[in-house]
């Protein structure tokens, strides 16, 4: 809980000082009142200042304060140089601790960025708006926290780190500043780089559990995407080693995957040795092996057959050569293929675009009152229905109909060019494996070449070089499969953080208590609604999000179509009275429920948009009987008669206990004796 | 034995759509038409709704404007059955004819205002920016010499 007891603004000049001192009622309404241009937004912002909460008003320090506090006071058409200018601020909190908070606004020596806080037993000097003024020590927001008891959680940033939910995010529930103020919901909010922030508002507020598990569901999302990289990593580097040893994987498990599910994944290099036939990693080393046993035979024997092994040799490079063509054709048709599906897909995913734009327009149309015959598909000179596309004589599928069509031709499409652009992948796997045969044979049968010349007594050149050429092969052969060996056990302990990461993750799901805050804040919301006269859209067509749309605000849904946000379907003088039920609504239900609203409200000109006197008479109301601490600055031209009525009209009614009006007539900064 | 068959409805492109295709003169005539009213000559609309429909068009046109159409962008032809679009905008008060050329009313400015709110057609309308009031009747005159 905050009060706000006493305001003394004091600005010295050469000669003269000037100020202004207020004091509060702590428990009700007080409403400063004030000609237009009187200067009760400078007092308004004399307290954000104080509380250090100026970033509200749309700047750190002195940058959004006016000139009658930072540089000069007008006085009989001069303007009066200031000397010191500075702000004094009583507040209480729950325990009835009383401290004072003193900050300068121009001073010969103390920054802005000091603020001094004197209690009953010290006066010390805190800072602000510098790195750990939330965290530190003398950081002066460390300190506001614990004095108004507060614990505020850590939240997530957009770019992946924490932070504290800072107070001057939580205060834009509290306090509403007249420019920007009005036209949102927390519009005001820093940029801290808070993800959600509005979001965390409310749920601090409140205190929803939801809050906690958003944490826990940013920490698992966090943990997926860690371990999804690492996987990638390691299929992709198995993927290279793989290609450059011109062989081929298959069944490799690309996706993450808990380990039960890899467990039953089979995956194994495969080496192409023709056209034909394709050997696992196993069967292809026995055969080296096999080979390798031969030659080690004839290694010291004369050569014979060379004729013949020449032959078979020259015969087989022959196969090779009609092999490689025929798997180049098919690879060009293939990509020929993949190119052409590439671009139907492109045409496809461009008429789901163009058929998502048209149904907006067709919403867009069927929502206004006075829509065109065109349309409602109706022809604008005789009412008759119109065909829907330039072929009169076709009949055409509905545009909803037509996207789900296109999105599965789509999607069967996908399909397809994933399953070709694999083939594609082993097709130039097995092109590169048998291109590496031929090669190789193509040097055996240079040497072969040599043996015809060379004397048959000796041993056979070729037989030599086949034998270094297999036990390259099997070098290869086995290094690689030690590294899928190793590749099997990373990923494996990959698979197993998979699954405790998965085993970690909760519903995430709303709980009782919070299901029933949020209902309470919806009743609350509305019967409020009806208080201050909002009759832009229906009761039962309003009600409070629960999805991840604008979720915890108000929204609209008519129908069965998608909810809308409550600015969108209201009046600019609806909307702001629906800021209003929404910002009470929400203390009354942390008022109920122990959640953690401060019991503070500082409306500046909530009366927007000319806004009824029924209205504002019963936002007035509303805020003296709440039992927390009201602060509203509002304008009501005392030199106009019909005004002062119209000030008299607004406060009818009102219990004299609970408010109070402190009237600044046509100067809030006054001339002090 | 008797067969009975049915018409089922079948999928078109969008760009034969009655709906697409009237959205998109309302956007030629607010981008490419001249002055307060947005004029544009009948030709106009005809030559830039036959280039919008594919990317190759588009980039052609565009390639030709550039260069103060004095390139040729080939064969380009006029599909009669769009008129019946500035038939319907005529009677539906989103466009008007001064006896030369089309206009957009007042409902038809304060329509298109409103409809590019909704984020559609952001290609088209990025390719009608750029051609923007660089394509001058006189331009499509040269474009159509440059048929032959």
């Amino acid at each position: 809980m905050l009060k706000i007891n006493k305001l003394k603004i004091e600005i010295e000049t050469k000669d003269k000082n000037f100020g202004r001192e207020i004091e509060f009622l702590t428990n009700g309404l007080t409403i400063i009142k004030g000609d237009n241009h009187s200067g009760k937004s400078t007092i308004a912002s004399a307290i954000f200042y104080a509380l250090g909460m100026e970033e509200l008003l749309g700047g750190k320090n002195v940058v959004a304060l006016d000139s009658i506090l930072t540089s000069k006071v007008p006085y009989n058409s001069l303007d009066l140089n200031i000397i010191t200018s500075m702000v004094l601020l009583e507040i209480e909190n729950s325990l009835g601790d009383k401290i004072v908070l003193k900050r300068y606004i121009k001073h010969y020596e103390i920054e802005p960025k000091i603020i001094e806080i004197k209690s009953e037993s010290s006066e010390e000097f805190y800072y602000l708006h510098d790195g750990g003024s939330a965290t530190n020590e003398k950081g002066f927001y460390n300190y506001l926290e614990k004095f108004l008891d507060l614990s505020l959680p850590v939240i997530p940033k957009y770019e992946g780190s924490e932070t504290k939910l800072y107070l001057q995010v939580i205060f834009n529930a509290f306090f509403i500043e007249q420019v920007k103020g009005w036209t949102d919901f927390f519009p005001a909010i820093p940029n801290y780089g808070i993800k959600d922030a509005k979001k965390r508002i409310i749920e601090y507020i409140l205190d929803l559990k939801t809050f906690e598990y958003e944490i826990e569901r940013n920490r698992y999302e966090d943990t997926k995407k860690d371990i999804v990289l690492e996987w990638d990593k390691l299929v992709n580097k198995i993927k290279n080693k793989i290609e450059s040893v011109s062989a081929t994987i298959l069944g490799l498990p690309e996706e993450t995957m808990g380990i039960d599910l890899l467990s039953k994944k089979q995956y194994d290099i495969w080496y192409k040795v023709n056209n034909e036939d394709s050997l696992s990693i196993e069967n292809y080393l026995v055969r080296l092996i096999n080979k390798k046993g031969e030659l080690d035979k004839r290694i010291n024997l004369p050569k014979n057959d060379t004729e013949k092994n020449l032959l078979e040799l020259k015969e087989k490079l022959k196969n090779f050569l009609n092999d490689l063509i025929s798997i180049d054709d098919g690879l060009n048709i293939k990509t020929n293929e993949l190119e052409e599906l590439k671009s139907e897909e492109l045409h496809l995913t461009q008429e789901i675009t163009n058929l998502t734009d048209l149904l907006k327009i067709k919403k867009y149309t069927s929502d206004q009152i006075n829509t065109n015959k065109i349309f409602k598909g109706l022809c604008p000179t005789c009412d008759n229905p119109i065909a829907p596309s330039v072929y009169k004589h076709i009949k055409v599928m509905g545009l909803d109909d037509n996207k789900k069509y296109i999105k599965s031709q789509k999607d069967i499409l996908s399909t397809y060019i994933k399953i070709l652009k694999k083939e594609i992948v082993n097709e130039k796997s097995y092109y590169k494996q048998i291109l590496e045969e031929y090669e190789s044979d193509k040097k055996i049968i240079e040497y072969l070449e040599k043996d015809l010349l060379s004397n048959s007594n000796v041993p056979s050149l070729a037989n030599m070089k086949e034998l270094i050429l297999v036990e390259d092969k099997i070098e290869k052969a086995n290094l690689i499969k030690k590294e899928l060996i190793e590749f099997s056990l990373e990923i494996k302990k990959v698979s197993k953080l998979w699954d405790i990461n998965e085993k970690s993750r909760e519903p995430f799901t709303m709980n009782f208590k919070d299901t029933e805050k949020l209902k309470l804040l919806e009743s609350s919301f509305k019967l409020l609604l009806r208080d201050f006269k909002y009759d832009s859209k229906r009761d039962d067509q309003v009600n409070i999000s629960k999805q991840d749309f604008a979720k915890y605000f108000p929204v609209v849904t008519i129908e069965y179509n998608k909810p809308q946000h409550i600015k969108h379907n209201s009046s600019a003088s609806d909307f702001v009275r629906s800021i209003w039920a929404y910002l009470i609504a929400l203390y009354e239900v942390s008022n109920i429920r122990n959640g953690n609203h401060l019991g503070l409200f500082l409306f500046d000109e909530p009366a927007q948009h000319a806004m009824t006197e029924t209205s504002q008479a019963a936002l007035f109301k509303t805020l003296s009987k709440l039992g927390c601490q009201s602060i509203v600055f509002a304008s009501f031209e005392n030199k106009v008669d019909k005004n002062q009525d119209k000030f008299k009209e607004v406060t009818k009614g009102l219990n004299p206990e609970n408010y109070r009006v402190i009237s600044i007539d046509d100067r809030a900064i006054k001339e002090l004796n | 034995m008797e067969f009975k068959t049915t018409k089922k409805p079948i999928n078109i492109d969008t760009n034969s759509r009655i709906l697409y295709l009237t959205i998109i003169v309302l956007f030629i005539m607010n981008y490419t038409g001249s002055g307060k009213e947005k004029n544009i000559s009948l030709l106009k609309i005809h030559l830039l709704l036959w280039a919008i429909q594919n990317p190759k068009r588009r980039k052609k046109l565009l390639k030709s404007v550039q260069n103060d159409c004095e390139i040729s962008i080939g064969f380009w032809n006029i599909e009669i059955r769009n008129n019946s679009i500035l038939t319907f905008l005529l009677k539906d008060d989103l466009c008007g004819f001064n006896g030369k050329k089309y206009f957009l009313t007042e409902d038809g400015l304060s329509f298109i205002k409103n409809i590019k709110n909704l984020e559609i057609m952001k290609d088209e309308q990025e390719f009608l920016i750029c051609i923007g009031k660089k394509l001058t009747d006189k331009n499509v005159e040269k474009l159509k010499g440059l048929w032959s």
